[in-house]
C-alpha cells in the first residue's frame, strides 16, 4: 500500500516537473485533463504559428472580394458619370 | 392701248369710290371713316391671331415640361441606389408639378387675353422650375446616392484589405507600400463622405422662385460637390486596387 502511495506521489511530482520545464500555465492543465493532445493544442496556439497558417488564406481571400468589390464599383462609377451629365447645365435652365 | 388702260384705272376708282361710299352708308359712318374702321378690323385679327400663337407656344412649352418631369418619374422608380426618403421626396415634388402643370395647361386654353397668357407663361417658369432646379434635384440627388453606396462598399473593402495586409506583414509577405496607399485611401473616403454630407438635404430644399441666379447658385454648389466627391471616389478606388495587386501571390 505505501508502494503504491509512493509511486503515485512520483508520478504527480514527475508531471508537475515536466509541465514547469515546458513552460505551460498551470491552469491550462486543468480544463485539458491528463490527454497529451492538451499539449499539442497550445503549442499550436502560440501567437507566432497562428499567422502562417492562416495569412495566405486571408490574402487569398481578401484579393478575390476585392476583384468583386471593384468590379462593382466600376460600375457605380459608370452610372455615376451617367447621371452627373444628365445633372449638367443645358441651354433650358435659365427657365 | 393707251386709252384701254385710263379707261380702266377711271372704273377701278369709281369702283372703289362706289364701295366705300356704300360701305359707308350700310355701316352709317362718313366715307372718309372706312378705312380706320378696317384698320381695326386688322388690329382685331392681328390680336386673336397672336393669342392663338401665344396660347400655342405656351402649351408647346408646358408640354415639354410634363414630358421631362414624366421622364424624371421613371428615371426614380428605376434607380437602384436611390434610398427611400430620396425618393419619396423627388416623386412628391414630381407629381405636384404634373398636377399644377396640367392645371396651369387647361388655364392656359381658356384664356382670353395675352397678359393672362403672359401671366401663365411666368407662373409655368418659376413655379416650377423644371428645367433649373427640378432636374438637377433628380439626377443630383440620384448621383448623390450612387456615391453612397461606392461609399459604404469602398469603406468595407478598406477594413478587408487592411486586415489582408496586416496578416499578410505578418506572415513576412513583402505589401509594398500597401499601407500607405490605404492610408491614402482612408482620407479620399473621408473627403468623400466630406463632400456628400448635407448634398441631398440642402438640393432638395431649394424651392422654384423668381430668383433663377438664387436657385442656379444652389444646384451649382451641389454639382460641385458631387464632382468632387467622384474625384475622391476615383482615388479610393485606385487605390484600393493597388493595394489588391501587392496582396497578390
Amino acid at each position: 500500500m505505501r508502494r503504491a502511495i509512493a509511486m503515485t506521489a512520483l508520478a504527480v511530482a514527475l508531471g508537475v516537473a515536466l509541465t514547469a520545464c515546458r513552460g505551460g500555465d498551470p491552469d491550462a492543465s486543468q480544463p485539458a485533463g491528463p490527454d497529451a493532445g492538451s499539449t499539442v493544442a497550445t503549442t499550436t496556439n502560440s501567437p507566432e504559428a497562428a499567422p502562417k497558417t492562416t495569412a495566405p488564406v486571408d490574402a487569398a481571400a481578401a484579393v478575390s472580394q476585392a476583384d468583386k468589390d471593384l468590379v462593382e464599383l466600376d460600375k457605380l462609377l459608370a452610372e455615376l458619370d451617367g447621371q452627373l451629365k444628365k445633372a449638367e447645365e443645358s441651354p433650358n435652365d435659365e427657365d | 392701248m393707251r386709252t384701254d388702260m385710263l379707261i380702266r384705272r377711271g372704273l377701278l376708282f369709281a369702283a372703289t369710290t362706289l364701295t366705300a361710299a356704300a360701305l359707308a352708308s350700310a355701316t352709317g359712318v362718313p366715307a372718309q371713316a372706312a378705312a380706320p374702321v378696317a384698320g381695326v378690323a386688322v388690329q382685331a385679327a392681328d390680336q386673336a391671331a397672336n393669342l392663338a400663337n401665344a396660347k400655342k407656344l405656351t402649351t408647346v412649352r408646358i408640354d415639354g415640361r410634363l414630358a421631362m418631369l414624366r421622364a424624371e418619374g421613371v428615371a426614380i422608380r428605376n434607380a437602384a441606389r436611390l434610398t427611400d426618403a430620396h425618393q419619396a421626396a423627388l416623386q412628391k415634388t414630381l407629381d405636384a408639378d404634373i398636377a399644377g402643370l396640367t392645371e396651369l395647361r387647361a388655364k392656359v386654353a381658356a384664356e382670353t387675353t395675352l397678359e393672362a397668357v403672359r401671366a401663365d407663361t411666368r407662373s409655368m417658369v418659376e413655379d416650377y422650375r423644371v428645367y433649373l432646379l427640378v432636374r438637377p434635384q433628380v439626377h443630383l440627388t440620384l448621383a448623390a446616392d450612387v456615391e453612397s453606396a461606392a461609399l459604404t462598399r469602398l469603406r468595407t473593402l478598406h477594413g478587408k484589405l487592411a486586415e489582408a495586409v496586416t496578416a499578410a506583414e505578418s506572415a513576412g509577405k513583402d505589401v509594398g507600400d500597401a499601407e500607405a496607399k490605404l492610408a491614402h485611401m482612408k482620407s479620399a473616403l473621408d473627403a468623400m463622405e466630406s463632400a456628400l454630407s448635407g448634398l441631398v438635404d440642402d438640393l432638395l430644399a431649394v424651392p422654384p422662385g423668381p430668383d433663377a441666379t438664387a436657385i442656379k447658385a444652389k444646384t451649382t454648389a451641389a454639382r460641385t460637390d458631387a464632382r468632387t466627391a467622384r474625384t475622391h471616389l476615383r482615388a479610393a478606388t485606385t487605390d484600393a486596387k493597388a493595394v489588391r495587386d501587392l496582396l497578390k501571390p
